[in-house]
């Protein structure tokens, strides 16, 4: 799955970017998973976002709002992280 | 006795020179007018969180958040414009709170005989033109933190940023709606609190009245003409990288992260959007003096909720955040000609959900039962110094709070055990404002303790605000920065039997001791 604009937020952000995710747009095996994360990603039960959220899954990584997979997104992340 | 009846929106109480000397730069000219001549309440709660939350405990007596979140008025509710049309009195909705008018939350307004909806605050699903608002107050709306303003859409299609996405919550609809604002008399305050000085003016006629004044202002957008948005700052109020609408949550990362410039220039609109506020509402003072009105009508103003404006790491009033007394205890002032408490302060117990039974105590309006709210009016008219000994408060599916009046208990939630959602509708648990879907798991049954109506059941998850109790004493230190809970565990076991003892008393259901370990 390609994030068109991932690689545009990410550039310029700091290695291990803040990641916020809604608790309404993830299913529970999602939450779980990103909870295991490290403290850098942090889950809402509302990010202000009702209309993209109810349309599509999103994460916000480094306060910028980033369509797709949510951990898909944080593996590239952290592959990203851990290759630089 | 006519009751004229005022929220508003996100009044934090430390703004206000009745309570707190802290923003005592800050002009409430009017407000101070109405408090001295009012009984003030220094220990008044909110109850169910956030915005339609507490309209339904104003409403309805309802204390929503143990049983549903933000949702409609439910069929076995017993509104005041209800009970007041049956009774004879007139009743009038006067409000730019648009949350009244979208998705999440029916019933509210349909019940007064008139209301006035002044357009175009916060999402109002309102102007759709300019397709391309300013520029300037678009930057300001959508992310004023950004490095990068001029480059809001992202060209490379970043939806939840683009302004000219049809989804719901796309910020620049404000943009658009204020987009044709002029001069002060254009923005939301002075349009809500003019109508009021009007409708007061020209509905003498009428026997009896209740009117309910709904003012969305100080809810951000913090979006000011001058000399209010210059008032409290040497910054141009139209630089575009300077936010008016930041996110909720922590101020030092993600998409709520605030530089010290940026948080103080909130600060500043905040500010200044209070006294355009004030300004206003003092048309409305100057009206019940012109047209000697304060002898048949008392007087109710108060807020629903606070606002963090740094309180705490945190802005706005975020999911994350405990419910700190920044955001629940609020402001409230009464006047009642008769009382001979006028004047003077009370630290009773209060709690929002109290103002339904005392409006219609004031109102003279008989009914059966209150559901959960107690009347003021005996506290109003000094025949009592005390209403409740304790006030439950909360968001639902999160944590729990309850206060005696000098200690705060903030009691954590199980993230693993869900929710529970009860309502007449499918309502959406989360995601409110956006169109209801189907809950296939949802049991009915009449499970509420205080109807015998079917609802749905459906469950949905929690949320933490705080992974340990926190216990707080509001006399000692009421900016809540010394967390008694290591201290004092006996005393933490004696407010964990206080909530227990609140929860019992409202029949809170069962699985709300499950989810917060109070079994």
């Amino acid at each position: 799955m390609s994030h068109p604009n991932l690689e545009t937020v990410l550039n310029g952000t700091e290695p291990d970017p803040t990641i916020e995710f809604c608790l309404n747009n993830v299913n529970q095996e999602q939450r779980a998973a990103l909870s295991r994360e490290d403290g850098s990603i942090h889950g809402s039960a509302c990010l202000q976002r009702c209309g993209d959220c109810a349309a599509e899954p999103f994460l916000v990584v480094a306060g910028r709002y980033v369509t797709g997979d949510p951990i898909e997104i944080v593996e590239m992340i952290t592959e990203r992280g851990e290759s630089g | 006795m006519n009751v004229l009846f005022i929220s508003i929106d996100s009044l934090t109480r430390r703004y206000l020179t009745a309570y707190d000397d802290a923003h005592a730069d800050v002009d409430t000219t009017n407000l101070d007018r109405f408090a001295d001549r009012a009984l003030v309440f220094d220990t008044h709660y909110a109850g169910s969180l956030p915005c339609m939350p507490a309209r339904r405990e104003w409403l309805t007596g309802t204390r929503e958040f143990l049983w549903r979140p933000w949702g409609p008025i439910e069929p076995f509710d017993r509104t005041i414009p209800q009970l007041a049309r049956e009774e004879g009195v007139l009743s009038q909705l006067i409000t730019d709170h648009f949350h009244y008018f979208q998705h999440g939350s029916t019933g509210y307004y349909e019940d007064f005989n008139g209301f006035s909806f002044v357009r175009g605050h916060e999402y109002d699903a309102w102007k759709t033109t300019p397709k391309t608002p300013e520029p300037w107050l678009l930057d300001q709306v959508i992310r004023g933190s950004l490095d990068d303003v001029d480059d809001v859409a992202l060209a490379d299609g970043t939806a939840g940023e683009d302004p000219h996405d049809l989804r719901f919550m796309n910020r620049a609809q404000y943009a658009r709606n204020a987009a044709h604002f002029e001069d002060e008399t254009d923005f939301f305050g002075p349009r809500v609190f003019s109508e009021t000085a009007d409708w007061v003016a020209q509905n003498d006629e009428w026997d009896q009245w209740f009117c309910y004044v709904d003012s969305f202002d100080v809810h951000e957008p913090f979006h000011n003409p001058e000399p209010y948005a210059s008032m409290y700052t040497d910054e141009d109020p139209r630089d575009p990288s300077l936010p008016i609408w930041p996110y909720y949550g922590r101020i030092d990362e993600g998409q709520s992260e605030l530089s010290t410039r940026e948080l103080e220039f909130v600060r500043s609109q905040f500010a200044g959007n209070l006294t355009m506020v004030d300004r206003w509402f003092g048309e409305v003072m100057d009206m019940l003096d012109e047209r000697e009105l304060w002898d048949n009508t008392a007087v109710i103003v108060t807020s629903d909720h606070g606002f963090y404006l740094g309180d705490h790491g945190w802005i706005g009033k975020p999911y994350q955040a405990p419910v700190y007394d920044v955001l629940a205890r609020t402001p409230l002032f009464v006047w009642h000609p008769s009382s001979p408490e006028m004047g003077g302060r009370t630290d009773a117990l209060t709690s929002a959900i109290d103002l339904y039974a005392t409006i219609l105590d004031v109102l003279d309006i008989s009914v059966d039962e209150t559901r959960h709210s107690r009347s003021l009016l005996p506290l109003v008219q000094g025949e009592t110094d005390q209403i409740r000994d304790w006030a439950l408060y909360g968001f639902w599916g999160s944590s729990m709070n309850v206060t005696d009046g000098r200690y705060t208990y903030h009691h954590p939630c199980r993230e693993a055990e869900n929710s529970v959602c009860y309502s007449t509708t499918m309502m959406n648990p989360y995601g409110w404002f956006v169109p209801d879907r189907p809950q296939p798991d949802a049991e009915s049954g009449p499970f509420l303790p205080y109807t015998d109506s079917p609802v749905w059941k459906y469950e949905s998850h929690s949320y933490g605000r705080h992974e340990e109790p926190m216990l707080f004493d509001t006399r000692s230190d009421p900016d809540q920065q010394e967390d008694l809970r290591d201290r004092d565990p006996d005393l933490v076991d004696e407010y964990r039997k206080v909530l227990k003892t609140g929860m019992e008393a409202l029949k809170a259901p069962d699985h709300q001791y499950e989810r917060l370990g109070l079994r």
